[in-house]
């Protein structure tokens, strides 16, 4: 299908797009998600902001054991970076299962976030580096860890003329991480996903458990007694997944339990 | 808007949600650009904006405002095939066709960005164009030939 | 008597060679000429309004909002067009088919969720879709039918009330003493075995530019299809038009597989085109085609057999049910398919007592139409597991049992009726068997678990029936082909075949080139145009090796005794002492004395004229047409009341192997391997391409393929999200081992090809995985088998 009739503006700097964003207009930046929804008009904004010029917000870069991906990194530079790939090589993992090449030459760190589908590929391993949202606006900006970004299907907790600027986490020595994730075919929309990162603690982040990604808190409090505990403590979760014709709820937080006792003893051991 | 498409400057009066696939195929008669979907998974649409393999379909034709976009029209200098579009009229990787030019330019983009691919490699870089009549594999032939006979010069 | 020997053909400059294939000229560049790909200046666009329940009644269609929009020129309704045009005529008629009368807007019943019951004609695709939009439409909904069992209980609602029951066709047939074999054998096995709802979903949806001049009342319409003569005769019965003013244009075609054999739902385009008297071009969406394209297999089993204590098959009984959703005898023909699933049931085997029960049912689901196996793949499903339980009860190895069992001899007549004139089931068996190292593969499996997971493996044997020739149908048994010789030396081939991405225009060359003693780049092709080829009947059943190469191969014949004779003048010999080769003919032992074939044929037709290069010659151009027809083809029932409908049976097994996670439920697949032998390879890489691409089909049905609907009758599957086809990254390996043992009743040895991975790959994994799941006593009775269903399966759920 064709999207509905709306209106197209492009952002001549971040003032402009926010001021626009404060108007009701969404952020428009790959467009791999956003087009896709408006095609099916499952989506029908009245105005769009094209970010896509915006230079600021490329780029990845670290300061002081703290790594800042900006928001219109692509995926298919995250894939690239050396830094990530030495550092964070899991993320680069998520990022490279990310649809195909011609999605990952377009689509967006921001864009792969902002859209809050619970079952995208980088928010779970967001979440478990323990990120940062970094946010901003015309007027203001705030710093948010990640997983409030999420607050129901594709919603996120972006207020009016809000944009995300960049999502940031520190790196650790030694930090190990897993990313997997359980899809039709590869390469597909994933079921389920589930990302492990050790640092200082460990974050455990889930997506397609519930209408968004998820940080398994009581799971990380758990670990500290083992991995079988963290299971139970998973057990005791009461996830809400989305249903589709790949699978029903109960594969997907039985295939989701798999997957993280799989990726706490890559992770652990 | 304003563009280039296969070495020429097009204008093409356009509305917002006016797609680039559609530009192409409907004002500008390259129609070698085939839509195979609605939601952005087939890559029957895939051509080169700006030197990148992108699904034409999920660009909206005011994003490509200055930019350069290459279809297979574009193809080489006359009616000589290029080495890609060679390989797979030798190895049979194609039997309806509808598919090929988007095959065509991801091959294309993938030994630009990895002249000696493994045969995984070439699976995963061409994961996003579907084919529904020859089952992949002589298409993995014909871009393992490509590589070769361009790395060989 | 084992298989027969496969004897070296005689060489030929270029049949049996895998030359360059001429399609791919114009579509490596990209200029391949699709339906869509048609722009006519001031054509308007159309889009369709599609009902969201599966089982109406339209109370009334308001179009007062969509006819006022910008751009708007036509609209139409169910109810609104009912003057204009006919109901669609069947596909096929056989059996006291039950047809239904439909239109194709529905008028006042709906009857599967999608139908089309309003469109738009106007100036841009977005505008036509907004339109559609604003149509608005007030159903009282009525309970659909949705399951097939339920369907055919007594009592049940019907969809069609004016039918007693909800069958659109029973067949019952039997032969031989089957209840009597079943008393006496020492081995009575029984399995129930199903197949879910998926279908070809090729990467071309449904387009056409219709066109109509109502002064000359032309009408004009470029198609995808595979049918182009079948479409201008329907289109001349449903518009009433005289069928020598319309005109039909098929170029290039992006794949049909069988789902591109009726005019449903193109008649509603061209319906607007006649209304407002201009072009108008319809391009389907893919949700269009996924919810309205015709569906396939659905069905389940429950399959019978006796064998004796050494394991000899001797008798069958099968029940089969089909789903055929609203309809497979009208709107598509794909009823069929389970008829023909009935006549196969057999397969392979040497077993002369048979019995089938044949239920056609109907639900409120999308049409029933042909796919890639049209019922070969029901039969050998139902039959390949029977002949594992048979060496399960018996004690024997499963490969054994079928050695024992296979058919051996030629020409065998079946059961139910069809001959197989020739064929080498038992040397493809081997053939798999040893590529596959079967010692291996039991040892590997012995070894036990790898990384948690489990490997298991099967074969099997296929039979693949082709060149279907249905009375009573759209397909009957005819092949038209001309072929003429120009003046100036080049060839036009006119077929009825249909190009449709299966190299018919190569082998078309091929088998011309080789008559003509010119080379294949002299040879043009011309298909999809009514108004310059002979009636045909196009591409399906995968008739063109026999029907289309043979009516071109009879067509060249004559054309080549006119042009020896001539050149035998000429060149002053005898007609035995010419030869003609590469372009030129050249008196044998004597290479100086030598014409080019064009010399010759403008010697022939101006300079100096036939009276003295073709003297006696009452037809004297270079021009032959020729219809071609399998005298293997027999309608007339014999004393048992059967009919001879395939006349073309190639031989084939397959082998296949894969790991399970006992813990997700994924399966792999890590390599497929298929022996075929469909007789003469006019071009081995063609012929490999489409056995390969069938694979890939079965592959991807079987395991992801998906046409579901909800318990409302919803279709889920609207997107490529939903339904997964399959991908570089999961398509498997796929290994081929030919052979050919030519036909004994084709001009040019060939039999049918392109079926084959199709029918028996979704057999062969559905056993592969119950192989590896048999330590958890896994019984895999039904697909897909997606990881979910899989798991259910190792848990003991109920799927």
């Amino acid at each position: 299908m064709r999207p509905a009739p709306f209106g197209y503006q492009l952002a001549s700097d971040l003032i402009d797009a926010s001021q626009a964003c404060a108007r009701g207009a969404i952020p428009l930046a790959g467009g791999q998600s956003l087009i896709a929804a408006m095609k099916s008009r499952q989506m029908t904004p009245e105005l769009l902001v094209d970010i896509g010029e915006l230079r600021d917000l490329r780029g990845i870069s670290i300061e002081s054991k703290r790594i800042r991906i900006g928001a219109l990194t692509r995926h298919c530079d995250l894939i690239e970076s050396e830094l990530l790939k030495e550092k964070v090589p899991w993320l680069c993992e998520a990022a490279s299962l990310i649809g195909d090449a011609q999605i990952r030459n377009r689509g967006s760190v921001g864009g792969n976030v902002c859209f809050a589908d619970p079952r995208a590929n980088l928010p779970p391993v967001l979440i478990s580096l323990n990120a940062t949202a970094v946010i901003g606006s015309s007027e203001s900006s705030r710093e948010v860890p990640i997983e409030n970004l999420f607050q129901g299907f594709r919603e996120n907790a972006l207020v009016a003329g809000e944009i995300l600027l960049a999502v940031e986490f520190d790196v650790v020595e030694g930090q190990k991480g897993s990313y997997r994730e359980l899809s039709p075919q590869l390469n597909g929309v994933p079921l389920v996903n589930v990302s492990v990162s050790s640092g200082n603690t460990i974050g455990v982040g889930v997506g397609g458990l519930n209408s968004c990604p998820l940080r398994l808190i009581r799971v990380e409090e758990a670990l500290v007694d083992g991995i079988g505990p963290a299971l139970e403590a998973f057990d005791g979760e009461a996830f809400e997944p989305l249903e589709d014709l790949q699978a029903g709820a109960k594969y997907r937080i039985k295939v989701g339990r798999v997957l993280l006792r799989r990726a706490l003893e890559e992770v652990l051991n | 808007m304003q563009f280039r498409l296969n070495g020429g400057d097009r204008k093409c009066k356009v509305s917002p949600r006016t797609l680039l696939v559609d530009v192409l195929r409907d004002e500008c008669g390259t129609t070698s650009v085939h839509i195979g979907c609605d939601e952005g998974i087939c890559g029957a649409c895939t051509i080169f904006l700006d030197g990148e393999s992108v699904k034409s379909c999920l660009v909206l034709a005011v994003q490509a405002e200055g930019k350069d976009v290459e279809t297979l029209e574009g193809t080489g200098s006359g009616k000589e095939l290029d080495v890609v579009q060679q390989a797979f009229g030798e190895e049979f990787a194609l039997q309806c066709g509808f598919c090929t030019p988007g095959m065509v330019v991801s091959a294309r983009a993938l030994l630009k960005n990895n002249p000696n691919p493994t045969d995984q490699e070439i699976r995963a870089a061409m994961v996003g164009n579907l084919c529904r009549c020859t089952g992949y594999q002589n298409i993995l032939k014909a871009v393992k030939k490509s590589a070769e006979k361009l790395q060989s010069g | 008597m084992a298989d027969q020997e496969e004897q070296p053909s005689p060489k030929s400059p270029w049949v049996g060679r895998s030359i360059s294939r001429r399609e791919d000229e114009r579509l490596l560049r990209g200029a391949g000429r699709f339906a869509a790909d048609e722009n006519v200046p001031g054509q308007l666009h159309a889009a369709i309004l599609h009902s969201p329940h599966a089982h109406a009644r339209i109370v009334s269609i308001d179009t007062t909002a969509a006819e006022a929009m910008p751009g708007v020129e036509v609209v139409i309704t169910g109810q609104s067009s009912l003057d204009l045009w006919q109901p669609l005529p069947p596909s096929v008629d056989l059996v006291d088919m039950r047809l239904p009368e439909s239109y194709a807007l529905a008028t006042e019943i709906v009857h599967y969720a999608g139908e089309p019951v309003a469109a738009v004609a106007a100036s841009d695709p977005y505008l036509a879709q907004d339109a559609v939009n604003a149509i608005s439409v007030s159903y009282e909904i009525l309970e659909p039918i949705l399951d097939r069992r339920k369907a055919i209980e007594p009592g049940s609602p019907l969809v069609y009330p004016d039918w007693p029951d909800n069958r659109q066709c029973l067949w019952e047939f039997s032969f031989g003493s089957v209840d009597e074999a079943f008393e006496k054998a020492e081995h009575v096995v029984s399995r129930d075995v199903a197949a879910h709802r998926y279908s070809a979903v090729p990467m071309e949806m449904r387009a056409l530019v219709s066109r109509f001049d109502p002064v000359r009342e032309e009408l004009t319409v470029r198609v995808s299809t595979q049918i182009p003569h079948q479409a201008r005769t329907i289109l001349s019965w449903i518009f009433g038009l005289s069928e020598n003013n319309i005109h039909i244009l098929a170029e290039d075609v992006g794949g049909g597989f069988g789902n591109k054999l009726q005019l449903d739902v193109e008649p509603i385009p061209i319906l607007l085109s006649i209304m407002s008297g201009k072009a108008v071009k319809w391009v389907e969406r893919r949700d269009e085609w996924l919810t309205s394209a015709p569906a396939s297999r659905d069905f389940e089993h429950r399959i019978e057999g006796a064998f004796s204590s050494d394991g000899a098959l001797l008798a069958v009984r099968d029940h089969l049910i089909g789903d055929v959703g609203c309809d497979g005898a009208v709107r598509a023909g794909g009823a069929g398919a389970l008829l023909v699933a009935g006549t196969y049931g057999p397969g392979p085997y040497k077993v002369q007592r048979y019995s089938t029960k044949v239920e056609i049912v109907v639900t409120n689901k999308a049409p029933y139409g042909a796919y890639r196996g049209f019922g070969k793949d029901v039969a050998n499903l139902a039959m390949e597991f029977l002949m594992d339980e048979g060496a399960k009860s018996v004690g024997l190895d499963p490969l054994e049992i079928r050695r024992r069992n296979l058919v051996d001899n030629y020409p065998y007549e079946m059961a139910t009726g069809p001959l197989i004139e020739s064929g080498s089931f038992l040397s493809c068996l081997a053939k798999v068997e040893k590529a596959m190292d079967l010692p291996a593969l039991k040892a590997r499996q012995k070894a036990g678990l790898v990384d948690g997971k489990y490997f298991g493996y099967s074969v099997i044997s296929v039979l693949e029936p082709s060149a279907a020739t249905i009375p009573n149908s759209l397909f009957t048994g005819y092949e038209s082909a001309t072929v003429r010789l120009s003046p100036s030396g080049d060839v036009t081939v006119l077929t009825g075949m249909m190009h449709i991405g299966q190299g018919i225009e190569t082998a078309a060359a091929q088998v011309t080139a080789d008559l003509l003693g010119v080379i294949p780049e002299s040879v043009r092709i011309v298909s999809g145009n009514t108004d310059s080829v002979p009636y045909g009947l196009g591409s399906f059943s995968s008739r063109g090796a026999t029907y289309g190469l043979s009516a071109i191969h009879d067509a060249a014949l004559v054309v080549r005794k006119k042009l020896l004779k001539a050149a035998a003048n000429l060149l002053e010999t005898d007609v035995t002492a010419v030869e003609i080769a590469d372009g030129f003919a050249t008196v044998i032992g004597a290479p100086e004395k030598t014409l080019s074939i064009p010399e010759i044929a403008k010697a022939v037709y101006f300079f100096p004229g036939p009276y003295i290069v073709l003297p006696d010659e009452k037809e004297p151009t270079l021009e032959a047409q020729a219809v071609w027809t399998n005298p293997q083809v027999s309608w007339t029932p014999d004393v048992h009341g059967r009919i001879r409908m395939y006349p073309a049976h190639a031989s084939g097994a397959q082998g296949a192997t894969v790991t399970v996670d006992p813990e997700t439920g994924q399966v792999v697949v890590e390599d497929l391997w298929i022996a075929h032998d469909s007789g003469k390879m006019i071009h081995p890489k063609i012929v490999e391409g489409q056995i390969i691409g069938g694979t890939i089909q079965g592959f991807g049905g079987v395991m992801m393929e998906q046409l579901a609907y909800d318990q409302d009758g919803n279709m889920l599957s609207q997107t490529l999200a939903d339904y997964q086809l399959p991908n570089f990254l999961s398509a498997p390996p796929v290994h081929v081992l030919h052979g050919e043992v030519n036909s004994p009743v084709t001009p040019l040895g060939t039999k049918g090809v392109g079926e084959a991975g199709a029918i028996g790959t979704p057999t062969v994994l559905m056993m592969a995985v119950e192989n590896a799941l048999t330590p958890l006593g896994v019984s895999v009775a039904s697909s897909p088998l997606t990881p979910e269903r899989v798991l259910k399966m190792i848990d003991g759920e109920k799927v």
